[in-house]
């Protein structure tokens, strides 16, 4: 490394220098810098970049650019991180030997992924500001945010969410109290059925709050296991197949060969279960068969985000009931619970609101998509895309 | 010889820094919008404040903008792409000013509001933000790429905020017609998501920009709107030259 600098400062001293041609021939300590940079900053453990003084990345080592890639703009356009680089321009250095004072700042990015990074920039050479560069170290602190924010977003839901179900089983239990020995079998059975199944309830919407948090936490690292379709329709029917045993209630499963994903395994099982159970729950209508089809194929250039990257479509069909357009678009909403759906259609039994809002925080990782397509009285259909794995080298 | 390349630098400079300029204000609206999310999300209170201040950060930034690509444009005859950019700035820089009016608009709106928010309308209306704040990062960042095919997809993806913006609109008129007394409520939140829509209609009309200033083509002027593609979007191929 060492040697390398040394070339590469040695050679800006003969080459004319394009970067300030109205300057003496004589290099520098800025101009050497200037060269230097991106070496001096591929060498530094953890993550790194040189700005010029308008701000524009002159420099980004490979820590930096893996893990926020295209968030750096944002982080660099964000107020804080303009004040910041603002200060370590203007930062005095007090005799020739001193370093300028090193400046500090947290920006905070809300999408797509929420994440808190902490900024250290320090001004380095420059007789100007003009030519000043700035050395910024950058530190992810969004786990500590993350687990802030999961705690209070909990609270609040839970606190909220499961008012409503306590309710009911404490009423039960002051009715069993006052009735005491007088209550009849069959509604003592009848309440003690009601009880389970809010307390059933409370259990599942707990369940789910805390895998959504979970899933937030990680939301920073997309995956980078390569699944295949094959074996994960594979699995999928191993869990769903006992919700089938109903002779009115089909499931069909076709795929297309050689599809593979850029997925986490554990993700798409519980994305997949979602959207069947949804079928199910949703789709089931009194005296009518349901048939639930899962089919997987390539997905066209224009189903996706952006028709450069190849996907795969992955689609949960069924003839339910179907859904009205307009809660379509807040169908992945937490919370959000379609309440004019017609009575004894969900058997029931209340929904969590979360089974989407965890679909699509799955997919928010994967950089993937959903979309909905639905035709009343006809049937609902979930259009999944995820990108697809690249070849594996020597197979296939 | 080095008089000319001092002139040269001088116009890489400005327009450097006039990119600086354009970044530096989608990251302040990016930024305002974020606290009226958490002005509605967390009912934060001195978000919304700070939100409404910074409005006149923004409308200077925006002058500035205007003057140095009027200057750019008066004193070094710029020419193709670089020609294209200078121009499509001064309307760029328009739509974030009149998205950052609606952003301090909706935080003035939340700190005059007599009643908190209900929950459902709240989780709601912080869905809808995100994704129009989401829009406009992702249209930020295209600019700053100069990637046409991503704002080609940007211009195209603003009918979910369209469709959001319905359905809200719908659910809000019908707790009305149900529940009398909570009109004034709702009226504040029409308004709110109103102005949602909007700065989602402002994103597509940089989208229109930036795909005009890579590719010197212009999109087709009308947009896919809200339910009219509802099932699939159509998804032209952007234009290339």
């Amino acid at each position: 490394m060492v040697w390398h600098l040394s070339r590469r400062v040695h050679l800006s001293e003969h080459e004319p220098h394009h970067r300030s041609p109205d300057r003496k021939p004589t290099p520098n300590s800025s101009t050497m810098l200037a060269d230097a940079a991106p070496l001096l900053v591929e060498a530094i453990p953890g993550m790194a970049l040189i700005l010029g003084s308008m701000g524009q990345i002159l420099a980004c080592n490979e820590d930096a650019r893996t893990h926020y890639g295209k968030s750096l703009g944002a982080l660099l356009r964000h107020p804080n991180a303009r004040d910041t680089l603002k200060t370590a321009l203007h930062a005095p250095s007090a005799t020739d030997m001193a370093l300028p004072a090193a400046c500090s700042t947290t920006v905070r990015l809300d999408v797509p992924v929420k994440c808190s990074v902490h900024l250290a920039m320090r001004r380095v050479g420059g007789a100007s500001e003009r030519d000043s560069l700035v050395l910024v170290l950058l530190h992810d602190r969004s786990i500590m945010q993350a687990v802030d924010r999961m705690r209070a977003d909990f609270v609040a839901h839970a606190s909220h969410e499961l008012r409503t179900p306590l309710a009911s089983l404490s009423g039960f239990i002051d009715l069993m109290r006052e009735e005491g020995d007088t209550t009849d079998p069959s509604s003592r059975t009848l309440y003690l059925d009601i009880m389970n199944q809010q307390a059933t309830r409370m259990q599942r919407l707990i369940d789910r709050l805390l895998y959504l948090s979970q899933l937030e936490l990680k939301g920073h690292h997309r995956p980078h296991e390569r699944l295949d379709v094959d074996d994960l329709f594979a699995l999928v029917l191993g869990e769903v197949t006992p919700r089938f045993h109903d002779s009115n209630r089909t499931l069909t499963v076709d795929h297309e060969e050689n599809l593979a994903l850029l997925a986490d395994r554990d993700e798409m099982v519980q994305l997949l279960l979602n959207l069947i159970e949804n079928a199910i729950r949703y789709g089931t209508k009194p005296d009518h068969p349901l048939h639930v089809r899962l089919h997987a194929r390539q997905a066209t250039p224009a189903e996706g985000p952006s028709p450069a990257t190849p996907g795969v479509l992955i689609m949960v069909e069924d003839n339910g009931p179907g859904i009205a357009a307009h809660h379509i678009p807040r169908l992945t909403e937490r919370f959000y619970r379609i309440t004019d759906q017609p009575e004894g259609s969900t058997g029931g039994e209340q929904g969590t609101g979360l089974g989407l809002a965890i679909v699509r925080q799955i997919l928010e990782r994967h950089g993937g998509q959903i979309r909905f397509t639905s035709t009343p009285g006809q049937g609902t259909a979930c259009l999944v895309w995820l990108p697809t794995a690249p070849a594996p080298q020597g197979h296939r | 010889m080095h008089q000319k390349q001092h002139i040269v630098q001088r116009y890489e400079d400005e327009l450097l820094h006039l990119r600086s300029l354009m970044e530096q204000m989608g990251g302040l609206v990016e930024h305002q919008l974020s606290l009226v999310l958490a002005a509605i999300t967390e009912n934060d209170g001195q978000a919304a404040l700070l939100a409404a201040q910074q409005d006149s950060d923004v409308d200077a930034l925006e002058h500035k903008v205007e003057t140095l690509a009027i200057r750019l444009l008066a004193l070094r005859g710029p020419m193709a792409a670089d020609l294209r950019e200078i121009v499509a700035c001064i309307p760029m820089a328009g739509a974030l000013e009149r998205m950052g009016d609606y952003a301090s608009s909706i935080a003035r709106r939340l700190s005059q509001m007599e009643q908190p928010i209900p929950r459902p309308a709240r989780l709601a209306l912080s869905e809808m933000g995100r994704l129009v704040l989401e829009h406009l990062r992702r249209i930020m960042d295209a600019l700053e790429h100069k990637d046409a095919d991503a704002a080609h997809a940007i211009w195209a993806a603003d009918q979910l905020v369209d469709q959001y913006c319905e359905a809200m609109t719908a659910d809000s008129l019908e707790q009305m017609t149900r529940h009398p007394h909570t009109i004034r409520l709702h009226i504040a939140l029409l308004f709110i998501i109103r102005n949602l829509e909007r700065i989602g209609d402002h994103t597509t009309n940089i989208a229109e920009r930036v795909v005009f200033m890579v590719t010197g083509s212009m999109l087709p002027p009308s947009r896919p709107h809200g339910h009219d593609s509802q099932h699939s979007p159509p998804r032209q191929e952007p234009p290339r030259s």
